[in-house]
């Protein structure tokens, strides 16, 4: 296959690649443009370590062919907060342990990101609906909604 | 052999070309949830993929008939309040990631147990739109699937787009699975029932998913109510009747014994909870 140029925004800025069609979005997020908070788990889709938001909606980026993020806007980690300026969500998992190895964590948090951008006080059946498709093997689930859960009480 | 190439039209006559062009060299990519865990893990090498991702096959529109096009997401079909039974099958399917990629036409082609979606609209009597260069023409979905992971599609159609008629009656859609979310169906079952102004039900529909080696309707079940009120026996003699008739597998999830048994389970429970 042909390489292509796919131009898109990355957490604001513009960024473009060289890469072939059907290379994953994840696989070039990680290993061209540096971004390792977007992580490789299962490269199924199925347990939701790569989601990152396109366009504010999540998506598994390691079904996600390059081609798709052309002029689309990605969001990841990187986006939503920062190690100076964390996000309330970021703060909220520090407080209630809701971290062990971390891996999980980005697509956790971007989640529910999305999540609170469409609803900003969703229920806890609504968090743990949202959050289906990412899958811990540490904490057991529980500091992580109530995580989320203490960001929608401040809210 | 590695792929050779890419192709993304921009229009509905772009993928037509490029199918009557490389026919059964070209592998379909919509959502890419089917196709890219194969291209990832280089599991498949077609010679050609063809993305359906620009085509513009993704507008919905209801004029009495609902037309939901082929590339529309499960998410925006999980919201669709004209067509509650399809819209609580598409909620089943994967994870909201998974759903905002995941195409309703592509869950016509997924292997069993999967195909939730494709459950739901063979209770709705959906019909499958197949074009070609040559023109257009209708399959019900009750004669679109013609054995395991074939259909009645011809070498250069596509589908475009899925119509189901306005809707009637009571439905109900259960899905039984290991896990809430990405998780495989063990069985699931779409009811949807007419009854007269007495309760005597004049029209049943009962589609069963991860039942046999695509998704099929529960016909001798379906006589089994017509004519009757929605009772106890009634409703006994149809989940009898859905595990006779069905032809379940095993595999990694249940076995084709545990199957049969659920049909008969789910499709009772369907019943008791329809409205």
């Amino acid at each position: 296959m042909e390489l292509v140029t796919i131009s898109f925004k990355l957490n604001g800025r513009p960024v473009a690649v060289v890469a072939s069609p059907l290379e994953n979005l994840r696989d070039v997020l990680r290993e061209k443009l540096q971004v390792l908070t977007v992580k490789a788990g299962c490269g199924q889709g199925g347990c939701g370590s790569c989601t990152v938001l396109m366009n504010g909606e999540p998506v598994v980026s390691c079904l996600t062919p390059i081609v798709n993020a052309q002029g689309q806007e990605i969001t990841t980690l990187e986006g939503i907060g920062t190690f100076n300026n964390l996000h309330p969500l970021q703060q909220a998992f520090y407080d209630n342990f809701a971290a062990q190895c971390g891996y999980c964590s980005s697509g956790m948090i971007t989640v529910a990101k999305a999540l609170l951008d469409h609803n900003p006080h969703p229920s806890r059946e609504q968090i743990i609906d949202a959050l289906a498709g990412n899958v811990c093997r540490c904490t057991g689930y529980v500091p992580i909604i109530q995580a989320i859960e203490q960001v929608t009480d401040s809210k | 052999m590695p792929i050779e190439k890419f192709i993304m039209p921009e229009s509905l006559d772009g993928a037509l070309d490029a199918l009557n062009e490389y026919g059964t060299d070209a592998l379909l990519l919509a959502g890419g949830t089917m196709v890219m865990p194969l291209v990832n893990e280089a599991q498949t090498s077609p010679r050609v993929v063809v993305s359906l991702q620009r085509a513009g096959l993704n507008t919905v529109r209801a004029n009495g008939q609902i037309e939901i096009g082929a590339t529309t997401n499960l998410t925006r079909v999980s919201q669709m309040n004209e067509l509650p039974l399809l819209a609580a099958a598409s909620k089943e399917i994967g994870s909201w990631a998974i759903r905002n990629m995941a195409t309703l036409a592509g869950n016509l082609f997924v292997p069993p147990p999967a195909g939730d979606a494709a459950v739901a609209l063979l209770a709705l009597d959906a019909q499958v739109v197949a074009q070609s260069k040559n023109g257009e023409r209708r399959i019900a979905l009750d004669q679109f699937f013609t054995g395991l992971m074939q259909n009645a599609l011809k070498p250069n159609e596509l589908v475009t787009r899925l119509v189901v008629p306005k809707p009637r009656g009571k439905t109900n859609f259960i899905k039984y699975a290991r896990r809430e979310a990405n998780a495989p169906a063990i069985v699931s079952v779409a009811a949807r029932i007419v009854t007269d102004p007495e309760g005597i039900i004049t029209e049943a529909r009962i589609a069963l998913g991860a039942a046999n080696d695509f998704p099929m309707r529960a016909k001798n079940a379906e006589a089994a109510l017509v004519g009757s009120g929605l009772n106890t026996q009634a409703i006994a003699n149809a989940a009898n009747a859905a595990m006779n008739e069905c032809k379940p597998f095993s595999d990694a999830l249940a076995s084709e014994w545990y199957r049969k048994k659920m049909v008969g389970v789910y499709v009772k429970r369907v019943l008791e909870g329809i409205k």
